[in-house]
């Protein structure tokens, strides 16, 4: 090394005081690594608690080791206190765990997403139908006339589809006919006129059916003179399919009317009521 | 490779502001050991501070291995902190209510860049070369002041930094445990080729640096 010094006699006076401050500092920096050298080998010693005087050649290997090794063996097994459960983290089972929990987070919430996407869809499809049963078919009770029987009548009830571009299909069901007694409702036997049973109809634009019923109740509410109080409860499903599955909805129309019994005299109730004209066999009334 | 351009610092007061740094440009090669001196007061430990990342700077930039530290966000900033630039303040800095080991593990646990027991046993190896091997258990108030600063270099290698600060790490020590001190930071400069920049103003010290940058009233002295 100090043969690649320069020669200080043939420097100038500045180049000499720098390379004066030079070898100062090289000087200074050997001094240093000397007195760490000997200090790691002082502890090295200590810890190998060899006695007495080395050998040169001993000394030069033993400061060799003493230098730092970045892959050196732990000198003390410190025990953990920070950081335990980073590692954690690195578990293969862990990390396996929490993939398999989020996949079923995941899993859950696109299963829910779907369902909720197709009760909103279900939903919507019923509220359309439902608006077309209670918007677009127009039931209506025609006419109730006197059976010949002396005891039974006739009642016409007409189905209008408003929109014969969809047709509507339409299961009727048994006619419900009630006659009011005191504060209660009697029911009273009904059926369709023969050669007609209760089934699916398709209307396209206008149907009507024709209900018998004998209201033989004899201890009926009399509310205007001479007249029996008549619930007729009409009930139906309704959908736009001709084999419907979900798509189907229910549709209950009650009707209310004032019926003169057979045989009632229309002199009587025109002097009780005060009624021009023939007394009709029935008075039809808004629903309440 | 390290560099400041036209780096400032101005600290506003009641009194109103003080130019602390005023434009100093900088550059350190990877590897030398540059010391930082002046007077009290004349703007060293905040061009550390700068460099550091912990102070920003009122106008200027500080480029750390081709890295604008400044341009960074905070957590950026933080991580790139943790992992690039080590720390020895003049003040023992060590958590007192954790051992030595933990002290030293601490930033490597921070960093999440290897398991904990690595980082235990990285922080094990430092102590060991500091000569603090039965000290691990130790907690800082147990040891003496030169086993503390110690202990804080260990700490700031422990990330393997490109750049070594040490703000006067020898300020409130005796002279033989300077010396110590010293000659451990001179062996990291030396054997890790470490980036050191020192901040001293013991001109003896000093001059065992590759070279000395005198500060006064915030700019450098030519």
């Amino acid at each position: 090394m100090i043969d690649e010094r320069p020669d200080i006699g043939a420097l100038s006076p500045d180049d000499q005081i720098a390379q004066i401050g030079t070898l100062r500092r090289d000087l200074a920096a050997a001094y240093s690594e000397i007195r760490l050298l000997k200090r790691r080998l002082e502890r090295q010693r200590a810890e190998a608690q060899e006695p007495g005087e080395a050998s040169e050649e001993t000394l030069r290997d033993r400061l060799r080791r003493a230098l730092p090794q970045r892959r050196s063996v732990a000198p003390a097994q410190a025990s953990m206190t920070l950081g335990r459960r980073l590692g954690l983290w690195s578990s293969p089972v862990l990390i396996g765990f929490v993939a398999v929990v989020f996949v079923a987070l995941a899993l859950d919430t696109g299963i829910g997403w779907y369902q909720a996407r197709s009760l909103k869809v279900e939903r919507q499809a019923r509220l359309q139908l439902e608006n077309v049963a209670l918007r677009s078919l127009y039931v209506e009770l025609k006419r109730i006339v006197y059976e010949a029987d002396g005891k039974s009548y006739r009642m016409t009830v007409v189905m209008q589809n408003n929109d014969p571009t969809v047709p509507l299909y339409v299961m009727l069901n048994p006619v419900g006919v009630y006659v009011q007694v005191g504060m209660s409702w009697q029911q009273v036997p009904s059926r369709p006129v023969d050669g007609v049973s209760w089934g699916v109809v398709k209307v396209v634009d206008d149907y009507s059916y024709d209900v018998l019923f004998a209201p033989q109740v004899s201890n009926w509410a009399e509310l205007i003179p001479g007249y029996m109080h008549v619930r007729i409860q009409d009930e139906m499903l309704v959908s736009q399919s001709a084999q419907p599955g979900n798509d189907v909805v229910e549709r209950r129309t009650p009707f209310y009317v004032y019926l003169k019994p057979h045989g009632a005299s229309d002199d009587d109730i025109k002097a009780r009521s005060k009624m021009s004209g023939v007394p009709p066999v029935f008075i039809p009334m808004p629903p309440h | 490779m390290l560099s400041c351009r036209r780096v400032a610092k101005t600290y506003g007061t009641d009194r109103g502001d003080v130019i602390a740094v005023e434009g100093i440009d900088l550059d350190v090669e990877s590897g030398q050991f540059t010391a930082i001196i002046g007077r009290s007061g004349s703007g060293k430990s905040s061009l550390l501070a700068m460099i550091g990342g912990l102070s920003r700077p009122s106008g200027g930039e500080v480029i750390v291995d081709d890295t604008e530290i400044w341009s960074l966000d905070e957590a950026g900033r933080a991580s790139f902190r943790n992992l690039k630039i080590g720390y020895v303040f003049q003040f023992t800095s060590l958590l007192q209510t954790l051992r030595l080991v933990d002290n030293v593990a601490l930033p490597a646990l921070l960093a999440r860049r290897q398991l904990a027991a690595q980082a235990y046993d990285k922080a094990a190896h430092l102590l060991d070369q500091m000569g603090l091997a039965d000290y691990l258990d130790a907690y800082p108030s147990e040891v003496s002041a030169g086993e503390q600063r110690r202990a804080v270099i260990a700490r700031a290698l422990i990330n393997d930094p490109a750049v070594l600060l040490a703000d006067e790490p020898t300020a409130d020590l005796d002279e033989q445990t300077e010396m110590e001190i010293m000659d451990e930071l001179l062996a990291v400069n030396r054997e890790r080729r470490t980036t050191l920049l020192l901040v001293t103003h013991n001109l003896a010290l000093a001059e065992q640096a590759g070279r000395i940058v005198h500060i006064a009233n915030g700019r450098i002295v030519p």
